[in-house]
């Protein structure tokens, strides 16, 4: 809502001292965020006002006139095609050497061989409206005629200051300079200045003109016009097309100014219908509120054709609708150059009504943004003498006798019950510093009047222009905003230690772990958008066998699809840093993917419970490395990532969760990948993460090195390694802080070296399978560590010598070397049993 | 002396002395410590030199036996102990020799590589950290929500102009994207119906969702949302709260203030500005000359809301407050492009 500062003096007492800016921060603090602005005349100071001395015909140029102006003491001439100039009049001028606002460059130049120094100005060359006939002539009574040849803005009294103001939803009353001047006035404790419009009116009654009636009450409680009769449609004056413009509406007419200016001034939406245009019944225009028929259509304003629904109010006169109610005329019955009688319609409609047609529609108008947010039943009768007021003023209207007005049954002021022990105790403010006297007063600026008491409660009651004003609350909230939120007190917070907020596991405290043990690692985490592509996401959502989820209404095809995966946008990240010159990036992120799930429909009217879901989400953490393990430095060389780096860092990650026992039985398993990832991952240089349970083992992971195919789609040079992680199927397993630990063992260990040659189908995983076997009975396996893996002379066709590590130590004693020297010897035999292993001296 | 010993005495007595003067000898030739070990094994040892003459000392007397024995006692003395001042002294020498080595110190160390937090999870991180010194359990909710649970409940029914200030993705006819995590809030509450006076305290962070996409706005971003409810809640202590929650997210010297506003499910609802973190209030870019910047929304619980859930308004009241957790990491760090956080460029990230 764009508001002129200089209207709102007019309308509010303000202080003279208070400068532009304390005013707008006073409106910023009372909620409505104002951004100050200049009027449009203060780019306008090389626009001139000067008077047209002489005018003379240009031979063989019957369309131009060589136009003398005179500018204080000094002449200049310019040509000029206008035809509505004549000696004397008053114009706009601007000289050589500037810019008109819409960019156009004003030079000296030659025009049917005579000199033209400059321009005379249309009001659409000046940004007033978009097109304009002839150049604009000033009102002699709207200047000082002595000052010719000073800028016209200030002459005229044009410059002014705007208030971009943002207007929150609840209060319709501000979408209008009365309803901010009253704000001020009650902010500021300031009176408002008497507004009170008067139109002269005619002999002849209203009732031989116009005959209006409203077929549905609750859709139109209020319906008020008024009859204006030979009115001249012309441009309208400079001041009116300046107050639009600087509001932000286009000057059109005067007739369809003066309604849009009384919208912008009273705040409550006007419609002028050609009264010429209206069917008649023994001569009276006849107006009708109903219901749209099924099958009508009505051609708007803007051109537009309307389809209407039964469900859509129209007023209409007998034979056609004329206008969508409360929120755009129609072409038909529109304002034109010939237009000498209008009906002017002010209206009160149902919010709700008008909410569901604007979105039935899609229209938004100015109209319509204040009929669905709720303007004032009341203040019909002043916005429509004010309009027809100007309307004698600016177009040589004769306004008939009278008004008419229906409205069968009076809309009631809300009473509202208001305890100020309610006040004190919900805002903690103290009654010595607002006390009862004070409220009262407050609470009258803002039109809030006192109707008695009951008990401790004092009653008011709330103007109808403050459909926001029903309860108690609502005056809490004036009331504070009135103190000012700066001016109430700050109390510390007593914090309930024994909240009943539902104990759950916290699932930011699993993510918590494992971001940390990532940065502990090298990588730094990503954090992308949920949205991409359909064709990025999809492959790895399908593979999993789960259902994509897609926004109905995307801002584009790229961000048209819910995330399944994390994967895919750490890629494409991967691509980009690669391209940048990261030589071994290191990225990952934990966060939400989603999936299509059953859900039951709800039954209308009941409410989603707190387990209900609409999809499943799923916390994943995935990661992805590339190029080398560890950094390069001067005197080492380091290798290149591989399976076993990423796996490495998966199982840092168990360890940090309380899922990754050492060398002991697992929890988590490690598998082949599964076939269904083959598209997406190396089969033979990836696996799958399960966790095992008695009742079964749930995948929880994949990890490894991505498919060819998916680095040539994502541009990737390098081989990539990446993981993701299942954290929700995890969460419940997962005991990251709180499990029991032993002391630490005294006892000095032993190490046992052995290297062994076996078939190469045979498994780290077997041979450590074997020791836990051997273990069984005395445990006294501390650790088994594979430190060598060799193939080559010395080494049979298809086997690989394994060299590994065993550290033994007894929980209870030292041992001796005899009974480590059994132990590796049986084991040893166990070995070659099993596993047809031989040992290498 | 030496005439009066007897002449097989006076013979050891020699012997003892040329041992003794060749093992001094062979003692200063010596370079390397392993050749005084060796020196050693070669003259004390169990069949070095000296023990060779000790054997010999049978032959003697049983007058002389003693005296040859102090002398050769004497001897192995005296050589064990240049053995242990050569030693002393190549120690010291190598030492010495050790500490006359230098290196490069200006080469680089060799580092693991760092990991970095992503921004937003820090501050995001942090804020809930404040949260939960201030005695706020933390409580996630799905972000993909029902719009009954998005809106409704929150009073914002089908058609609400207020619906209009957020621009909604979504799912299908009923279902969205959340706009803010205030369904959260519905979530706990609505688990405490027919509670007499529950108490409650919860920060709900997490991903929201709206259809923008500029410099300033990101169609999914981050909020951290507080609820506090219990049957004395008051608005001054949500000031209270939310001016040691500024002070802690950036400086002590913060200063707050408030401005009414409105959202639909608070009532009395207010704007949060604290004071330029950059120029501390004196105005400059960050705060576009204002010396203010804006932080988050907040209020107190709107009666509606609690009707809604089943907790009745008369008995309870609570405040709630949201705050975009980019906003916060932008002002912390002086990023003026949200898509920076977005864009996750390594080099960006680093400086974390």
């Amino acid at each position: 809502m764009r508001v002129s500062l200089k209207t709102l003096r007019r309308l509010v007492a303000l202080p003279k001292s208070m400068i532009e800016e304390q005013i707008a921060q006073r409106l910023s603090v009372a909620g409505f965020e104002t951004t100050i602005e200049q009027g449009m005349w203060a780019d306008l100071d090389h626009v001139l006002l000067a008077k047209v001395a002489q005018l003379q015909e240009i031979p063989d140029h019957p369309k131009l006139q060589q136009c003398q102006l005179q500018l204080g003491k000094q002449h200049v001439q310019v040509v000029s095609a206008a035809s509505n100039i004549k000696p004397g009049d008053l114009v706009a001028y601007v000289a050589p050497n500037t810019q008109l606002p819409s960019g156009q460059q004003i030079d000296t130049k030659t025009v049917g061989g005579v000199s033209s120094a400059g321009m005379l100005c249309s009001a659409a060359d000046l940004g007033l409206c978009d097109s304009s006939q002839g150049v604009l002539l000033v009102a002699p009574q709207d200047v000082d005629t002595t000052l010719l040849g000073s800028p016209l803005g200030r002459t005229a009294g044009l410059l002014d200051t705007v208030f971009d103001i943002d207007v929150t939803p609840n209060r319709p009353d501000a979408l209008g300079h009365v309803g901010i001047a009253r704000e001020l006035s009650a902010c500021l404790q300031v009176p408002m200045l008497s507004n009170t419009p008067r139109c002269q009116e005619i002999q002849a009654s209203i009732d031989t003109a116009v005959h209006v009636s409203v077929q549905q009450r609750e859709h139109c409680p209020r319906f008020a016009c008024r009859v204006i009769q030979d009115i001249v449609v012309q441009q309208s004056p400079l001041w009116l097309q300046t107050l639009l413009t600087d509001c932000g509406v286009r000057s059109i007419n005067n007739v369809v100014d003066i309604t849009n200016w009384v919208m912008l001034h009273r705040g409550h939406p006007l419609h002028a219908y050609d009264a010429s245009c209206l069917s008649q019944d023994r001569q009276r225009a006849q107006l009708v509120v109903r219901m749209a028929q099924a099958n009508e259509t009505l051609q708007l304003l803007d051109n537009a054709s309307l389809e209407l629904s039964t469900e859509d109010l129209v007023v209409a006169d007998a034979q056609q609708p004329l206008g969508l109610a409360g929120i755009m005329g129609g072409k038909a019955s529109g304002i034109s150059a010939t237009t000498q009688s209008v009906v002017l319609e002010a209206a009160y409609f149902n919010p709700n009504t008008i909410r569901r047609m604007v979105q039935r529609h899609r229209l938004n108008t100015q109209a319509s943004h204040r009929m669905e947010r709720g303007c004032d039943p009341s203040v019909l009768p002043l916005v429509l003498d004010e309009a027809a007021h100007l309307l004698t003023q600016l177009a040589n209207g004769r306004v008939l006798k009278g008004m008419m007005d229906l409205y069968p049954s009076k809309i009631q002021r809300a009473v509202i019950s208001f305890r100020p022990s309610r006040f004190y105790q919900l805002s903690g403010i103290g009654k010595q510093q607002t006390d009862e006297p004070t409220i009262l007063r407050l609470l009258g600026g803002l039109g809030v009047e006192t109707i008695g008491r009951r008990g401790d409660a004092i009653c008011f009651s709330a103007p109808t222009f403050r459909p926001d004003l029903t309860r108690e609350v609502d005056l809490i909230e004036e009331l504070m905003r009135l103190i000012g939120y700066d001016h109430v007190p700050t109390a510390p917070l007593v914090s309930y230690l024994q909240s009943e907020s539902p104990t759950q596991h916290n699932p930011n405290l699993l993510s918590h772990y494992v971001r940390r043990c990532l940065v502990g690692q090298g990588f730094c985490e990503a954090v992308h958008s949920s949205l991409g592509s359909a064709s990025q996401h999809d492959p790895f959502c399908h593979a999993a066998a789960a259902t994509p989820l897609q926004l109905q209404n995307p801002l584009g095809e790229e961000t048209k699809a819910l995330r399944y995966s994390l994967l895919p946008a750490l890629l494409d990240t991967t691509s980009q840093n690669l391209k940048r010159g990261i030589a071994s990036p290191r990225l990952f992120e934990v966060g939400v993917g989603f999936a299509s799930c059953e859900h039951t429909p709800l039954p209308p009217g009941s409410m989603p419970q707190p387990h209900h879901r609409w999809a499943q989400e799923t916390t994943w953490a995935a990661a992805i490395m590339a190029g080398r393990a560890t950094p390069q430095t001067f005197d080492r060389h380091s290798h290149p990532v591989d399976f076993y780096d990423i796996k490495g860092v998966i199982t840092h990650i168990l360890a940090s969760l309380g899922l990754w026992q050492g060398w002991q039985e697992q929890a988590i398993l490690f598998r082949p990948l599964p076939p269904q990832f083959a598209q997406l991952f190396h089969p033979g240089l990836a696996a799958a993460l399960y966790h095992h349970s008695d009742s079964g083992d749930t995948q929880v992971g994949l990890f490894g090195q991505f498919h060819p195919q998916i680095c040539e789609d994502y541009d990737l040079k390098k081989e990539i390694y990446g993981f993701e992680l299942n954290l929700t199927a995890l969460q419940p397993h997962a005991h990251a802080s709180q499990h029991f630990v032993s002391p630490p063992n005294r006892y000095p260990t032993m190490q046992r070296d052995l290297a062994v040659v076996v078939p190469e189908s045979v498994t780290a995983q077997q041979i450590v399978d074997l020791l836990q076997q051997h273990n069984q009975p005395n445990q006294w396996v501390q650790d088994i560590r594979f430190f060598d893996l060799y193939r080559g002379p010395n080494i049979a066709q298809n086997h690989k010598s394994l060299g590994l590590s065993i550290c033994l130590r007894a929980p209870n004693r030292t041992l001796t070397d005899e009974e480590a020297a059994t132990f590796m010897t049986t084991f040893i035999t166990k070995l070659q049993e099993t596993l047809k292993a031989s040992v290498r001296s | 002396m030496s005439e009066q010993q007897p002449p097989q005495l006076q013979q050891v007595s020699d012997q003892l002395q040329v041992v003794k003067q060749q093992a001094i000898e062979h003692l200063q030739a010596c370079q390397s410590i392993d050749e005084v070990h060796q020196i050693r094994v070669r003259y004390l040892g169990k069949k070095g030199a000296l023990s060779d003459i000790l054997r010999g000392l049978g032959s003697l007397s049983s007058q002389d036996r003693p005296a040859a024995g102090k002398q050769a006692n004497e001897v192995l003395q005296q050589i064990q102990g240049h053995i242990q001042q050569r030693l002393q002294a190549m120690k010291q020498e190598l030492q010495q020799q050790n500490l006359q080595r230098q290196i490069d110190i200006s080469l680089p160390g060799r580092m693991l590589p760092r990991g970095h937090e992503h921004p937003i999870v820090q501050t995001q991180e942090d804020i809930l950290q404040c949260l939960r010194r201030c005695g706020f359990d933390v409580v996630q909710g799905p972000e993909v929500e029902h719009d009954f649970l998005n809106f409704t409940a929150l009073n914002m029914p089908p058609g609400h102009p207020a619906r209009q200030m957020q621009d909604t993705f979504y799912l299908s006819d009923d279902v969205v994207l959340r706009t803010h995590t205030s369904p959260v809030q519905i979530r706990v509450l609505s688990a405490l119906k027919n509670r007499q006076q529950p108490r409650v305290q919860i920060a709900s962070p997490g991903r929201v969702y709206r259809r923008d996409d500029d410099a300033t706005h990101s169609p999914v971003f981050h909020q951290v949302e507080g609820l506090c409810v219990g049957p004395d809640v008051t608005f001054a202590q949500l000031k209270g709260l939310l001016a040691q929650l500024a002070q802690q997210l950036f400086t002590p010297s913060t200063r707050m203030r408030t401005r009414s506003s409105y959202f639909p499910f608070t009532e009395p609802s207010v704007e949060v500005d604290v004071s330029c973190p950059r120029c501390s209030g004196d105005a400059c870019s960050v705060c576009k000359g204002t010396g203010w910047l804006e932080l988050m929304g907040a209020g107190m619980v709107d009666p509606a809301v609690f009707e809604t859930v089943g907790i009745d308004s008369e008995t309870t009241c609570g405040f709630a407050f949201g705050m975009g957790v980019e906003r916060v990491a932008m002002l912390r760090h002086g990023v003026t492009d949200i898509r920076l956080f977005y864009s996750n460029d390594i080099e960006f990230l680093q400086q974390f």
